[in-house]
């Protein structure tokens, strides 16, 4: 059985920045919230997705993603940003329904 | 005559193709799915079987889309693919060379950027209603348009309106008062056609490397206005539309199941056309795996349940499906 390669799914945003009214997308600055989608994560693919969230408010995060970090903050990226191994997949809001179409996309195109 | 099927099932649209075995669209249907995927997908394999060939047979069945998984169980899938590969194919086999392609659908949007024929980075939409057909559907319904002539009123603008469009309340607001201004109907059109064109730019091209040809897919492009704001605002005229662009994913995914057949033979796993006439029943239960405690709802067929699908994960799918 061919093995899952490591997929690492990073969220960047910036928790002290203005917020959509809206409210659609999910807020993963909340440890409980953060702490839920890591387990659905988990059920749903086992070890080989790892689900990292950086805030950009917290300026220690320039040193992980300083490229995208720096476009995030010049406004070319919209955040939040959904990262796949380091690529942007997703800029702006997004629900874990998205979340999981990306990931399923990135692991189907990786096994082609 | 062999024959591959290809299906894409999104949340807006079902999109059902006949291809041959060199490839060539034989027969294409798209319907509304009007939130019911189960009646859309009988509807569309009964126009299907409707268009088939005397001696047609299908030899195999490619399925991509959103509801895959559940159209997947239901028609019996050989190839069951998400829409970024089953896209990229098809634009490929009608537009080689084709560099990025640009998919506006009825809920989602996205981008693909290919490189000598392989997908080299793609992005997607986000969860915000502006910029996808929804919204150009529910304006044309509020300003009394059909949804057909959207786009041949906004091809006709001469002085476009400037449109707020990184959110459909203020997209929605700015329309009406450039109306209560006096503007004329086809420059605010266009203006939202400009503005849902710079939206997707900033949010879902943001990062990419946008290099023409540049393909142009999905419902949306069925509107001339999206794609002369498309050329306009990304300096081209290198934005082709092709004929089939609202059936792509569908031919995709037939194209894949083709593919599948050539390289591993075998027989088909299609259940028939006799699926259109099947008592489905639908039911739903509360999942508590987390705290959204979404809906799930379950199709079964004779007692024995099919499959599952409507939450905001696609956990029950997998209990099911694999």
């Amino acid at each position: 059985m061919k093995r899952q390669k490591l997929m690492h799914v990073t969220i960047l945003d910036n928790s002290r920045s203005e917020k959509c009214e809206g409210r659609c997308g999910l807020d993963l600055s909340s440890p409980g919230r953060m702490k839920s989608i890591t387990e659905l994560l988990k059920k749903l693919y086992g070890e080989s997705v790892q689900l990292a969230y950086h805030d950009l408010s917290d300026s220690s995060v320039e040193d992980s993603h300083p490229t995208i970090a720096g476009e995030a903050r010049l406004d070319e990226l919209t955040l939040p940003l959904l990262l796949i191994n380091g690529k942007p997949r997703i800029s702006g809001y997004f629900d874990f329904r998205l979340m999981q179409d990306v990931i399923q996309a990135e692991m189907e195109i990786d096994s082609e | 005559m062999d024959l591959y099927l290809g299906v894409d099932i999104g949340s807006v649209t079902a999109k059902f193709a006949l291809t041959d075995k060199s490839g060539e669209l034989v027969s294409s249907v798209y319907l509304r799915t009007s939130g019911k995927p189960i009646p859309a997908i009988q509807q569309g394999l009964r126009q299907i079987r409707e268009r088939l060939p005397h001696d047609g047979v299908i030899q195999g069945v490619g399925i991509t889309g959103s509801a895959r998984y559940l159209a997947g169980v239901m028609i019996g899938a050989d190839v069951i693919k998400n829409e970024i590969s089953s896209q990229a194919v098809a634009a490929l086999r009608y537009v080689p060379g084709a560099q990025t392609i640009i998919e506006i659908g009825g809920q989602d949007s996205k981008i693909i950027i290919l490189r000598r024929g392989l997908i080299a980075d793609f992005g997607m939409n986000t969860v915000c209603a502006a910029g996808t057909g929804s919204f150009l559907d529910h304006q044309a319904s509020r300003l009394n348009i059909e949804i057909d002539d959207f786009g041949n009123w906004a091809a006709q603008s001469k002085n476009p309106v400037h449109i707020s469009g990184q959110c459909t309340v203020f997209a929605e607001s700015d329309m009406i008062h450039k109306q209560q201004m006096g503007r004329a109907m086809d420059d605010i059109l266009y203006g939202l056609c400009q503005a849902l064109v710079r939206n997707y730019l900033h949010n879902v091209g943001s990062g990419k490397e946008i290099v023409s040809p540049i393909v142009f897919l999905g419902g949306v492009a069925f509107n001339q206005g999206m794609a002369r704001a498309f050329r306009e605002v990304l300096g081209t005229e290198s934005v082709i539309v092709p004929p089939q662009h609202e059936v792509m994913g569908a031919i995709g995914a037939a194209l894949l199941a083709m593919e599948n057949r050539v390289g591993r033979g075998g027989e088909t796993k299609f259940n028939g056309f006799g699926i259109s006439e099947a008592a489905y029943r639908v039911s739903s239960f509360e999942c508590k795996v987390c705290p959204s405690l979404c809906e799930i709802a379950q199709i079964s067929l004779n007692g024995n349940n099919l499959a599952r699908w409507g939450g905001r994960c696609d956990l029950w799918g997998r209990v099911l499906t694999g």
